[in-house]
């Protein structure tokens, strides 16, 4: 097979799989901080900290 | 938020929710890569060659990158008219997007390019040159972005960028037509052009390029509403805690 035809087909699906990845870990990552100040305005002694001792 | 984007908003929304793209990209990418692979005809304009197969997902990356950046336009003007937070979102998500699928369309077209014309590349080739303004136009409004940080006149600043920086692309993709292309010449609606590509692999193509930028916008989409309610919330989360102390 022509090197360079592995090539560009290689780059397109490399970049595409690093953009997929990198906006998955993103999304998980927002979802993450989003369930924390969910869970500390439940909880709001927990956002004193030791602070509310 | 008017009473005619709402609904809109939501159905945008709600598609971009819905996992249905991500599973028919998968499929079709799937399917694309076998065909143009095990069916597709290797041979354009009279050269039979194995380079000639990159050309299935060149043209898709290339036609889709035009729609992603229309797309651009369209949700900068929506966001200067309207000043919706959604509008820039999907612009910039979509600004993003169409940027890294101008990347690699002038990957591939140099890694084709260099097999049957024998260079990676050629400054006297129309629709090289203004394809390639179109990238640095769109680095521009992704740096201008960057910078932006919620802010909301460097975002009115990105949009209106946005807006007027869109001219480059129509004029790159009727350039071969307006101007006299060395290399490229355009080969929809022209009779002395024999492309003799595969019409059916090209299609199943696109549909697959076109699905993951659904899937992607999304994604991206989400992203930026997740992190603005973040932000948000912080903020409130901060003025909240300060103000028991600021009553002490």
């Amino acid at each position: 097979m022509e090197p360079l035809l592995v090539f560009g087909y290689g780059s397109i699906f490399a970049a595409l799989v690093v953009y997929v990845l990198h906006l998955r870990s993103r999304l998980s990552e927002a979802e993450q901080r989003l369930e924390d100040i969910a869970a500390s305005d439940r909880d709001p002694g927990s956002r004193t900290g030791s602070g509310g001792e | 938020m008017n009473r005619y984007e709402r609904p809109v908003v939501g159905l945008l929304r709600r598609a971009f929710k819905s996992s249905i793209p991500g599973y028919l990209t998968l499929l079709l990418g799937l399917a694309s890569v076998g065909l143009v692979f095990g069916y597709a005809s290797d041979s354009m304009y009279g050269v039979s060659h194995g380079i000639n197969l990159i050309a299935y997902w060149h043209v898709p990356m290339a036609v889709v990158g035009g729609i992603a950046l229309t797309i651009t336009f369209l949700g900068c003007v929506l966001y200067l008219v309207t000043a919706t937070r959604f509008w820039e979102q999907l612009a910039h998500a979509s600004g993003e997007i169409g940027f890294v699928f101008v990347t690699l369309t002038l990957v591939t077209g140099s890694v084709w390019g260099r097999v049957i014309w024998n260079t990676w590349w050629d400054w006297s080739d129309i629709r090289l040159v203004t394809f390639l303004f179109i990238w640095f136009i769109y680095a521009g409004y992704l740096i201008i972005y960057s910078g932006a940080g919620g802010s909301g006149s460097v975002s009115r600043l990105a949009s209106v960028y946005g807006v007027v920086g869109f001219i480059t692309v129509p004029i790159s993709y009727v350039s071969t037509r307006l101007w006299t292309a060395r290399l490229h010449s355009p080969s929809v609606g022209n009779p002395d052009t024999e492309a003799t590509i595969t019409a059916s692999v090209l299609l199943i193509s696109i549909v697959a390029v076109l699905l993951l930028y659904v899937y992607l916008l999304g994604s991206r989409v989400r992203v930026r509403e997740l992190s603005a309610r973040v932000d948000s919330l912080k903020g409130r989360t901060a003025t909240e805690t300060h103000k028991p102390l600021g009553d002490d």
